[in-house]
């Protein structure tokens, strides 16, 4: 089951409802979303997607617009402060829009609060025909711990998604997802509807940990807590 | 000597009246019922459709429309598809009216016996209702369950000229409104041949209040007003800021038997000129109302009234006469009959039934002969009567004859009770009407690009050569981003005199009228039927163009349109036809392919508090260390 979280979606509808939405007839959908992420230092974020076209006239895309942001607590050296979220830009690198046939012409562009890739295709869909491209991009979206690495990916459109999958790649262990992973390559799959944000969480160890219904770090790193805090009251006992 | 004068007095045929009925006047007096329904539904355009909402609610009337006095009303009804229970909102009846959700059981036999109540589920009783007298009752249509809450008995259709218009800019849109009867609500209620008497009123607003924006800061005249049924007539209707605002259609019927009467086209020009709406890119704002004003046979929940009993005015006459001599020459035979006359000046009875008994003089209840019943079942129009047949009987003393009649109003237009059944627009004081068709049209708020192609053959440049010219314009207040053209050319047909340079404007097949404006061009994949898809950048254009799809000298000059030239010669079976293709930015254009902007959102959230958790841990354990290395 994805979940729609109202708070997150609060902030994140902000870059969708800041675009026009128009009343009219659905004119595209996009038919398949393929979202793939190698995580590295930096992870490198694919996308691939097809637009299908569902009126009886031929349709140009014309412009189009990836909106990146992140959400994340303020940072005192390593330490995350707990409950000072911010909403930032994603730094953004080696961004690359093409088909199989073509490269498309693309830019980013660093707004307050958020990133735009922004990309041209000016070829028409002919009714009901889809047309597919795929965009790459290198962006800091991963969040790296001593022992744990986690993403979590927020993924939404102006416009129906029909079929949505996500898959996380790295070689470290996975040992927590959100929602329950459907499967190993994807992860996840689903549909989304017009105007709504789906988040996907998936979080890597350097242990060999197996897939755990809570998050990783808080098992291991709340057990060496409490088993400090078990010595500390046995140690003062002897005293 | 007793017989004697028994005998006289027979003779004499004494006339003992009981006159059981009033005064009565002259003239008709129908009694007449009307079910009214009001359809009360507002129907607003969305961007590609109308959404109806409506709310039906109905009355029964009671009325005495005639000069006689009516009695004993009773009008079972068949009230099924309603919210709650009727109430009566108006009664100035002389007796008062009284509703009941079954016959009560104090309800005279003539009633019970002649009242039809198949079905019927609520009952009005009315004692005295004299002339004028008037008794309503409301109920609220249950609009859910009938399936009629998001629907209406006509279909709108209103359409442009242009499918969007500029902001800020004095502009003129054509209107086409249809208004076509919902044959699917007809059936629905069960009215398969609607006959509708329908009025327009169609006014344009600038407020808010009624139904119309406060974005434009000019709105109106109304101007070259069209119909194909009814009369069209402009006036001034007060919420548009330029007179004529208001345009009449009136005296449209519509109907089903035949082709072509079951809609109305009107067409009519708006002037006006939107702020834009603090420059938002686009968006759907309202220019007025049409508020339909219409009548038509039947209703939408189903009403009926079964059956109706009343009466009027009336008497009735017993003869007596005796006594007689009967085979042994006594003087004990008695005979009598009664004789019912309708007094009522304007009324028609069918009297059901006449019973003659007879009494004791000392006891009443000393029931001596009879009862004799006859059912003549006999209309009886104003002043007509009708006498019993005698009933004999032998009695050695004085006998009262009695006698008692049932009549009830007949039902008919003229001399009876009659229902009509008529459903109707909800009443509005200031616009007449609470079917309200609100009316939208897409304001772009910065800037309006619109691209006219013509093809046109160019015989002095060669065999099947034609120019193709892209005019491209800026209607909107703003200035444009840059802006893309694009055209395919159709198979069969090949570029002619091109060098590739569109900067060399008017020297050879392919060229741009103001090179400034010229920002790059590529090639694209052309659709089926098509050999070869281009397309253009041009730098932003100025805004304020006329839209005229003619880029004048001015308008070229201050960047507010383009032309782009291009030759192509045809070989074969080529289709000039194919040629009529054109296409442009998608975002904000005139054109119907518009693709609006998709817009995807990702990115990250944090939500790992590892550091934070670690570093916890890490003090835990210096402490527990701290504490063992204290105690050895």
């Amino acid at each position: 089951m994805v979940r729609f979280p109202v708070s997150a979606l609060l902030i994140l509808l902000l870059l969708i409802s800041a675009t026009p939405i128009a009343n009219a007839q659905k004119v595209e959908e996009i038919s398949d979303f393929k979202v793939n992420v190698d995580l590295n230092s930096k992870a490198h974020v694919r996308y691939d997607i097809t637009i299908k076209n569902l009126i009886d006239k031929p349709v140009v895309p014309g412009i189009g617009e990836i909106r990146l942001q992140k959400v994340q607590p303020v940072k005192l050296g390593f330490l995350s402060i707990p409950f000072t979220e911010q909403r930032v830009a994603v730094e953004v690198s080696n961004v690359k829009v093409y088909s199989s046939e073509r490269q498309f012409k693309s830019s980013v562009d660093e707004k307050e609060g958020y990133t735009s890739i922004i990309y041209e295709i000016w070829y028409p869909i002919e009714p009901g025909k889809t047309l597919s491209f795929t965009v790459e991009y290198d962006a800091d979206i991963v969040d790296t711990g001593l022992l744990f690495k986690t993403v979590t990916i927020p993924v939404g459109t102006d416009i129906d998604i029909k079929r949505v999958e996500i898959n996380v790649n790295s070689d470290w262990h996975l040992c927590y997802a959100d929602p329950k992973p459907s499967g190993d390559n994807p992860l996840w799959q689903s549909s989304i509807p017009a105007g709504k944000i789906a988040f996907f969480t998936a979080e890597f160890s350097i242990l060999p940990l197996p897939l755990l219904p809570v998050r990783g770090y808080i098992v291991l790193w709340g057990a060496l807590l409490a088993i400090a805090v078990v010595l500390t009251a046995v140690g003062l006992k002897r005293k | 000597m007793r017989g004697w004068r028994y005998g006289k007095i027979g003779l004499a045929t004494l006339m003992m009246a009981l006159i059981i009925t009033i005064i009565n006047t002259s003239a008709a007096a129908p009694l007449d019922i009307s079910i009214e329904e009001k359809i009360n539904t507002t129907a607003e355009y969305t961007g590609s459709g109308f959404d109806y909402t409506t709310d039906v609610t109905g009355y029964v009337n009671i009325t005495n429309n005639g000069n006689d006095d009516l009695y004993g009303v009773w009008i079972a009804v068949d009230l099924s598809n309603i919210i709650g229970t009727p109430s009566k909102v108006f009664d100035n009846s002389s007796s008062g009216a009284y509703l009941y959700t079954s016959l009560p059981s104090g309800v005279p036999d003539s009633v019970k016996k002649n009242l039809n109540i198949t079905n019927a589920n609520y009952f009005i009783r009315i004692p005295h209702l004299r002339p004028g007298e008037k008794v309503s009752y409301f109920y609220d249509v249950d609009d859910s369950a009938l399936g009629t809450a998001n629907s209406a008995p006509f279909i709108i259709d209103e359409r442009y000229n242009v499918s969007k218009i500029p902001a800020n800019k004095d502009v003129s849109w054509e209107v086409f409104f249809n208004v076509s009867l919902n044959t699917t609500f007809f059936s629905g209620i069960g009215i398969s041949n609607p006959y509708v008497d329908l009025n327009v009123y169609k006014y344009l607003s600038s407020s808010s209040n009624y139904y119309g924006s406060n974005n434009w800061t000019s709105l109106g005249p109304i101007s070259n007003p069209s119909t194909n049924k009814g009369s069209a007539v402009l006036t001034s209707g007060g919420w548009g800021t330029a007179d004529p605002d208001e345009l009449d259609v009136t005296g449209i019927k519509l109907n089903t038997s035949a082709a072509g009467n079951e809609d109305v086209n009107i067409s009519f020009t708006v002037q006006g000129n939107n702020n834009g709406g603090n420059n938002a890119v686009y968006f759907l704002d309202r220019f007025g109302f049409a508020a339909l004003e219409f009548t038509f046979d039947g209703n939408v929940s189903g009403t009926k009234v079964v059956d109706v009993f009343a009466y009027g005015n009336a008497s009735i006459a017993v003869n007596k006469s005796g006594p007689f001599q009967n085979a042994t020459g006594e003087w004990v035979v008695w005979k009598g009959n009664a004789t019912v006359k309708n007094t009522a000046s304007g009324l028609t009875y069918v009297l059901r039934n006449v019973t003659l008994y007879a009494t004791s003089t000392g006891s009443f209840t000393n029931v001596i002969y009879g009862p004799i019943e006859e059912k003549p079942n006999q209309q009886l129009t104003s002043g007509d009567t009708y006498t019993t047949s005698n009933i004999q009987f032998e009695y050695s003393n004085v006998p009262i004859i009695w006698a008692n009649a049932t009549f009830e109003l007949i039902k008919d237009t003229g001399q009876g009770w009659y229902v009509n059944s008529t459903t109707m627009n909800k009443y509005n004081a200031t616009y007449n009407s609470r079917y309200v068709v609100i009316e939208k049209i897409y304001v772009i708020g910065s800037y309006l690009i619109k691209v006219t192609k013509y093809v046109q053959a160019n015989t002095t440049a060669g065999s099947n050569v034609f120019d193709v010219k892209l005019v491209v314009e800026n209607l909107g207040g703003q200035d444009s981003p840059y802006v893309y053209v694009y055209d395919m050319i159709p198979r069969n047909f090949s570029e002619y005199n091109w060098d590739n340079d569109w900067m060399d404007a008017r020297t050879d097949g392919n060229w741009i009228d103001k090179p400034q404006m010229y920002a790059g061009n590529g090639t694209g994949t052309p659709m089926s039927g098509y050999d070869k898809a281009y397309y253009w950048r041009l730098d932003p254009l100025a805004g304020g163009a006329d839209g005229n799809g003619q880029a004048s000298p001015t308008e070229i000059q201050n960047n507010q349109s383009v032309i782009i030239f291009y030759q192509m010669q045809g070989s074969g079976e080529f289709r000039v036809l194919d040629a009529f293709l054109v296409g442009i930015d998608p975002m904000l254009s005139m054109n119907e392919q518009t693709s609006p902007r998709i817009t995807v959102v990702s990115g990250a959230a944090s939500t790992s508090y590892e550091s934070v958790m670690a570093l916890l841990t890490g003090i835990a354990g210096i402490v527990a260390v701290m504490t063992y290395t204290r105690r050895s």
